[in-house]
């Protein structure tokens, strides 16, 4: 054990820490918030790998890293977070590797959405988005009935992006749309609004920040429509379980700084019009 | 800890000073080390030293595809200028092809004026027996210019994204008044053909220009998991942060989910 790790073990310390981390994030909701963060949760399984432990607990680490950023940022009253949980290429893993995210997958939801628990706590509405019909019936099942329990709730939004892909997202909403304006269904003509109407994330505020943990500096097929504008790309190089509220800080007080100065310029610009 | 409004406020613009000049410092360090290195070499008339460095990725992109900025400041000329050096680099790293990005489509108005700049340019940079031509091609129009075995560059814009996707389906639709088309024939590989010949296919590495990590409206659907490079840089597109890109392809492993 290092020097550092056996001083950060210290109860006083990790009390320290958090004061210090809490103090920090309400620093930054002084100033404007984005309303909406993307994450990939990359590297649960070579972070396992590194430590030599199964990679069924390394996914576990995942979700428990993910309670604690969702935690913070629920608490400075994000409205709207999106995760990558599970893709559609996923599927292709190893059988017992698919099947043990499906029971983490499954149990997390369960474990969010229960009463008393981290939905109702922060009023968190729990969605799904992706094609249900991937997903096995009883996990799908008891997902359902998890997720209808926070369906009342309306201050944020947890959007989990379950046997998710973003083209496979585009080509259903296209598929939509063609089938809707067969049966003559479309009055005024197509627009790139009639598309995100029909897709998954249909009416949520656009994306602010991507964040992509591990280093991999890829989209990996996750909300390409909604990111490949006004969207902060933020590709960290650490695993998942590592990723620590103060380097998410880091992020969010670029993206402040970055929408500050753009409201200014847009001011300017207004100014000399 | 709690704070009052106005402490906190006021820790939060200096929060801004700091990253602010942070990254100023880091941009001037770039200016020094960049006119340093053009003192030393001249890249932009030496093939055989982009070769050289090209024949020590361990993997190299085949498609790659650049994010260029317009400004009113610099013009088309910057453009220009810009858009041949990365041909003639990718000409000589051995690539397959090049596609590059504008937001406004002012660079593929005047495709002779380019293609023109960039043979010129080609004779004089490349050695005699590496000399090739190039094919400009602009999947919008559907115009092409060059002989068909140059090397290619795809020249694309914003209406090349969004705009493409929401054509194609309005032709769908069309298609399906006429009962030509089933809605449950639309599936991801169909689509993904089409906007493949419409557009480009996804290329496997993309250089992003300018100051912030964004993607400036490059078409979504060729996003799916081309390995992104930001250069972070607002200043034209030099050859370290090409070559930046290139290397952290070579590195790049990628799983497709698996």
């Amino acid at each position: 054990m290092s020097l550092g790790s056996w001083i950060s073990a210290f109860p006083l310390f990790q009390y320290g820490n958090e004061l210090i981390q809490r103090g920090l994030y309400e620093v930054l909701a002084t100033g404007t918030l984005p309303q909406h963060i993307g994450f990939i949760m990359d590297g649960n399984r070579r972070y396992a790998k590194e430590r030599q432990v199964e990679v069924k607990e390394g996914h576990t680490s995942g979700f428990e890293s993910l309670l604690e950023l969702l935690d913070i940022l629920y608490r400075i009253k994000i409205p709207m977070i999106t995760v990558y949980a599970f893709s559609v290429e996923n599927f292709h893993r190893p059988p017992h590797e698919v099947q043990a995210i499906m029971e983490l997958v499954q149990r997390s939801v369960v474990q969010l959405c229960q009463l008393g628990d981290f939905a109702d706590q922060y009023d968190v509405q729990v969605r799904i988005l992706g094609d249900r019909s991937l997903i096995p019936p009883l996990v799908d099942a008891a997902i359902e009935t998890a997720v209808q329990r926070t369906i009342k709730n309306k201050t944020a939004v947890l959007n989990i992006c379950f046997a998710y892909t973003a083209r496979l997202d585009i080509a259903l909403s296209m598929r939509s749309i063609v089938k809707e304006s067969k049966e003559g269904r479309f009055k005024s003509p197509i627009t790139q609004q009639t598309i995100e109407q029909h897709m998954f994330s249909k009416g949520d505020p656009p994306v602010d920040i991507l964040i992509r943990s591990s280093g991999a500096q890829r989209l990996s097929d996750f909300l390409l429509w909604e990111c490949n504008d006004d969207t902060l790309i933020a590709f960290v190089d650490c695993y998942w379980p590592m990723f620590t509220g103060f380097q998410l800080f880091k992020i969010l007080l670029r993206w402040s700084l970055l929408y500050s100065t753009k409201i200014k310029r847009k001011l300017i610009y207004s100014d000399q019009n | 800890m709690t704070f009052t409004a106005n402490a906190s406020r006021a820790i939060l613009v200096l929060l801004h000073w700091i990253v602010y000049l942070h990254d100023t410092y880091l941009s001037v360090k770039w200016l020094v080390i960049s006119w340093i290195l053009g003192t030393a070499y001249s890249l932009n008339e030496d093939s055989e030293l982009v070769r050289a460095d090209a024949s020590k990725l361990r993997k190299k992109p085949r498609h790659l595809s650049v994010i260029l900025q317009y400004t009113n400041t610099s013009g088309v000329e910057a453009l220009i200028e810009d858009t041949v050096n990365v041909v003639c680099w990718s000409i000589a790293a051995g690539l397959n092809r090049l596609t590059v990005y504008e937001r406004t489509g002012i660079l593929k108005e005047d495709c002779d004026l380019l293609q023109k700049i960039l043979n010129n340019r080609l004779q004089s940079y490349m050695s005699a027996e590496f000399c090739t031509e190039v094919k400009l091609y602009v999947p919008h129009t559907g115009r092409s210019i060059g002989p068909e075995s140059g090397f290619l560059v795809s020249l694309i814009s914003e209406e090349d994204g969004k705009e493409t996707i929401v054509d194609l389906t309005k032709s769908f639709c069309e298609m399906s008044a006429k009962d030509q088309l089933n809605d449950q024939d639309i599936t991801v590989e169909m689509v993904d053909s089409h906007l493949q010949k419409l557009v480009v296919p996804e290329p496997d590495l993309l250089i992003v220009t300018g100051k912030d990590s964004y993607l400036y409206g490059y078409p979504p659907w060729q996003l799916r998991v081309c390995e992104i490079y930001f250069t972070n840089k607002s200043s034209p597109l030099d050859y370290v942060s090409f070559l930046k890109g290139c290397i952290n392809y070579s590195g790049a492993n990628i799983t497709l989910g698996r």
